[in-house]
């Protein structure tokens, strides 16, 4: 998966020239229960079992340097999940790749490690795929779709400044939408990044138009910058 | 919808789903059909407490150390999450498999504190279990409990089978084999306990009768089926160097109260304070090799990943090597960016070099327990700390730029009268003052002094035992005094609810007959006792009303020194006349020394099997 790291352990760079590396990674199962904070401090302690050669800041109070590219919604599941770190001294990919999967909980693991690419300000949109379990499965998918046609999808957002209301039609675009028994799937893409938009506020809204309800199951399958995808 | 999805739902619709889904690193998992034992380990709280208790995971990594058995973790869900439960008719359930209590062999509690008594009923209501012993005839789902609260567990006595009394490393292993033994051979319930009733440590409160005087005082306590011990002594760990330590912890994902590596200095205390009953119930002192505990900290810390380790006894100053424990943890700490969180220490006897070291880490703030406000009080409590002590150590600390102290009290201690109390404010008082005439100090900042008060409770198995509790009066009366002495704005005062004091020396005293009230309170919707938004005294006075029974009985009434307590057929290795000895000897504020100085003669050291019975060096 990941392209082997030409340079040995010996080769130690000065800090300030070691390069970010960025770890892709699943979040699923019983660790959608895990809220980002959380998440942080996890993938720590994961880091630390690991044994990796982790970079700390300096300083009154040294912490692992690590950033988060886009943070989830406590519940949601995801498939693409990025991290920035630093490690004192640069490692095989796969071995950094193996060592931390042993470590981390199951329901979390690394499919791929590299160099960092994009900044994560470079990050635009994001894939989502919902699972919806509505009260009728083909009327909700005929009502949602009609819904997301409307030139203007007009709702309530909460904000830090109160209720505010705001246009969801400019933020997605659903890319299909199909019933698989009791359940409806819907892809969706959004805008993301910088202007960050979660996907169950669309559905939230259609709740409150249409007098239905249904409980939604959101995975992120993909982020991107641009065109292309993330790295 | 199936049912994994109606349960995510329902998990996702309360507050911290982190609580109730398990899948932590260090959690084990098997296969429920390798097994021959299922142990439910509920802890009768929320999960972030629970989740910090230190002998929960002694012996959850001890059980799962046994092939055969599989220990899954139980933790009392918050309302929100019970009420949905209740809702939608969802048991509850071990966090390692998800499946409902009622599917378990053993479900064992740790009793931590008596305010938790009722969410043990409430828990085991929640998992479909009945909460009288007498209404749960078969081997299956058999109730057991262990911790401090087992020293006086008579109010409980109708809802749990077994009790553990003292430690539980080699105890548990052996009533789990006991029940392995029996639950192959099909034996009865009746048959199981009355093997299990022969384990050093095990109680098995439906084996004996009680009877009562007119008065409601306990006339005897008596075995009613041969064999069945008469006392029933505690078990302990002779040598903790060599004893059960897990190398692992489970590491929750949501933020708990503790939630770090622990290692266990000693077990027991040589000081001899007459109110704690930790110090009388641990006796003797055991204490941990430094070496040991080393390796135990390194194995935790890269299993665990902790950033945070702390050391964890009754009195860690007076652990023998603590110099060269610290000075071996702060270099392996520093080299792996682990912080080392140090308990307040006596620092007086470390050599330069060793302070040096400390001093480069990070100390949470500082506190003082002078439990009360006088010497004279102090001699009566045998709490060995002076105003020179107390004083000494803010001095260095301002110094070294600290202006924030915080004291702790305990109103309503034997022989207290209001100049007692008048003198905590004082203490405080003359804090404040040191800091404005230490040269030192941060001018920035102003001092803050922390005067913090909880209620003493009179506690079994100490010399205390004997003495009846501040009425709840008395308790406000005094607390209302103190808040009026206070002069100085640099002093804050916290004092906790007294009302939920006074239910714990109901408790902490009671007898059997508080089973019924117990369970009435709890359907009258007591449960989370100890959660102020949570407690409602009315509800419990209405229940021992309607028992017959009052508050001043079992809380206020002063016992006279013939009286044969609710819990006189359990001991604690300490014997009855010497804590009778303490007890007078307090009331003319006489102290003791402390177990390195002169044996007081305890009579703990019986249970040693090492040392010719000699507890320290
Ligand atoms: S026997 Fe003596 S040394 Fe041992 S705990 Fe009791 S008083 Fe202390």
């Amino acid at each position: 998966m990941s392209e082997a790291m030409p340079m040995e352990r010996e080769t130690e760079l000065p800090i300030e020239q070691m390069p970010n590396l960025r770890l892709f990674y699943r979040k699923r199962g019983r660790a959608k229960y895990i809220s980002h904070l959380d998440i942080t401090r996890c993938m720590q302690r994961s880091l630390k079992r690991a044994g990796l050669p982790v970079w700390y800041t300096q300083g009154f109070n040294p912490h692992m340097y690590m950033t988060f590219a886009l943070p989830l919604a406590l519940g949601y599941e995801s498939d693409y999940e990025c991290m920035d770190l630093r490690f004192t001294h640069l490692m095989d990919f796969e071995e950094i790749q193996s060592r931390l999967n042993a470590a981390l909980p199951r329901d979390i693991q690394v499919w791929k490690v590299d160099f960092q690419k994009e900044k994560p300000l470079a990050i635009t949109q994001a894939d989502y795929r919902l699972t919806v379990y509505p009260q009728d499965p083909e009327r909700f998918r005929q009502e949602f779709s009609a819904f997301c046609e409307q030139p203007e999808i007009l709702t309530q957002k909460r904000t830090k400044k109160g209720m505010k209301t705001v246009d969801l039609k400019p933020e997605f675009t659903l890319l299909g939408h199909q019933t698989e028994g009791e359940r409806c799937i819907l892809t969706l893409r959004t805008t993301a990044g910088q202007k960050n938009f979660n996907p169950t506020l669309l559905t939230d809204a259609f709740w409150a138009a249409s007098g239905q309800t249904g409980y939604v199951q959101v995975l992120r399958t993909a982020v991107y910058a641009g065109e292309k995808l993330f790295e | 919808m199936d049912q994994k999805t109606a349960l995510e739902q329902l998990i996702l619709s309360v507050q911290k789903p982190g609580r109730y889904v398990g899948g932590e690193p260090g959690s084990i998992v098997k296969d429920k059909n390798e097994v021959s034992l299922r142990f439910a380990f509920c802890f009768p709280d929320t999960y972030e407490i629970g989740m910090s208790h230190l002998g929960m995971k002694i012996l959850y990594g001890l059980l799962n150390a046994q092939p055969d058995i599989w220990c899954e973790r139980v933790f009392a869900p918050w309302v929100d999450m019970e009420e949905k439960m209740r809702a939608q008719g969802m048991k509850l359930y071990g966090l390692e498999s998800f499946d409902p209590l009622d599917e378990f062999d053993i479900i064992g509690f740790t009793l931590q504190y008596e305010l938790s008594f009722t969410n043990i009923l409430n828990m085991l209501d929640l998992g479909g279990i009945p909460v009288y012993s007498k209404d749960r005839p078969g081997l299956k789902n058999l109730v057991i409990a262990g911790g401090p609260c087992c020293c006086n567990p008579e109010p409980i006595a109708d809802f749990v089978d077994l009790f553990q009394l003292g430690e539980g490393e080699e105890m548990l292993p052996e009533i789990c084999r006991c029940y392995q033994d029996a639950k192959e051979r099909g034996l009865s319930k009746e048959e199981f306990l009355l093997k299990a009733c022969q384990i050093g440590g095990v109680y098995v409160p439906a084996f004996y009768d009680v009877e009562y005087f007119p008065d409601g005082r306990v006339k005897s306590i008596t075995p009613n089926r041969p064999g069945v011990p008469a006392v029933v002594e505690k078990r302990i760990i002779q040598d903790l160097s060599t004893a059960y330590y897990p190398k692992n912890f489970v590491v929750p994902f949501i933020d708990t109260v503790h939630d770090r590596a622990i290692l266990e200095l000693m077990r027991g205390c040589i000081r001899g304070c007459r109110f704690c009953q930790a110090g009388f119930l641990y006796r003797p002192l055991r204490e941990k090799s430094a070496e040991v505990l080393c390796r135990q900290g390194k194995d935790l810390c890269q299993s665990t990943g902790y950033e945070e380790i702390s050391l964890s006894s009754l009195s860690s100053s007076d652990y023998s090597e603590i110099e060269p424990l610290l000075d071996q943890l702060y270099d392996y700490t520093q080299e792996n960016h682990i912080n080392l969180a140090l308990p307040s220490l006596r620092i007086d006897n470390f050599s330069e070099e060793l302070l040096d070291k400390i001093k480069a880490v990070r100390r949470s703030g500082l506190t003082f327990a002078p439990e009360a406000g006088t010497q004279r009080l102090r001699d009566v409590i045998n709490k060995n700390i002076t105003e020179e002590d107390i004083f000494t150590s803010c001095r260095l600390a301002f110094e070294g730029g600290y202006s924030a102290v915080k004291l702790y009290f305990m109103p309503g201690l034997p022989t207290e009268t209001m100049y007692d109390c008048e003198q905590i404010i004082d203490l405080a008082q003359q804090v404040v003052g040191l800091y404005h005439r230490c040269p030192g100090r941060n001018k920035d900042r102003g001092v803050n002094v922390t005067v913090s008060v909880s209620t003493f409770v009179p506690k079994p198995q100490t010399p205390f035992q004997w003495f009846g509790q501040d009425t709840l009066d008395q308790i406000v009366e005094k607390q209302l005094h103190m808040k009026d002495c206070i002069t100085s704005k640099k002093i804050s005062f916290k004092y906790h609810a007294s009302k939920t004091s006074v239910l714990e020396a109901v408790f902490a005293r009671g007898d059997r007959r508080l089973c019924d009230v117990v369970y009435n309170a709890w359907k009258k919707g007591c449960y989370f006792d100890s959660w102020d938004e949570h407690f409602y005294f009315d509800r419990w006075e209405q229940a021992l009303q309607e028992a017959g029974l009052t508050v001043w009985f079992y809380a206020n009434r002063h016992r006279e020194l013939d009286e044969i307590f609710p819990w006189s057929h359990l001991s604690y290795g300490v014997s009855e006349a010497f804590l009778k000895r303490e007890w007078e000897k307090a009331q003319k504020a006489q102290t003791t020394p402390n177990c390195r100085q002169q044996c007081a003669g305890c009579g703990a050291n019986r249970l040693l099997a090492r040392k010719e019975g000699k507890c320290v060096e």
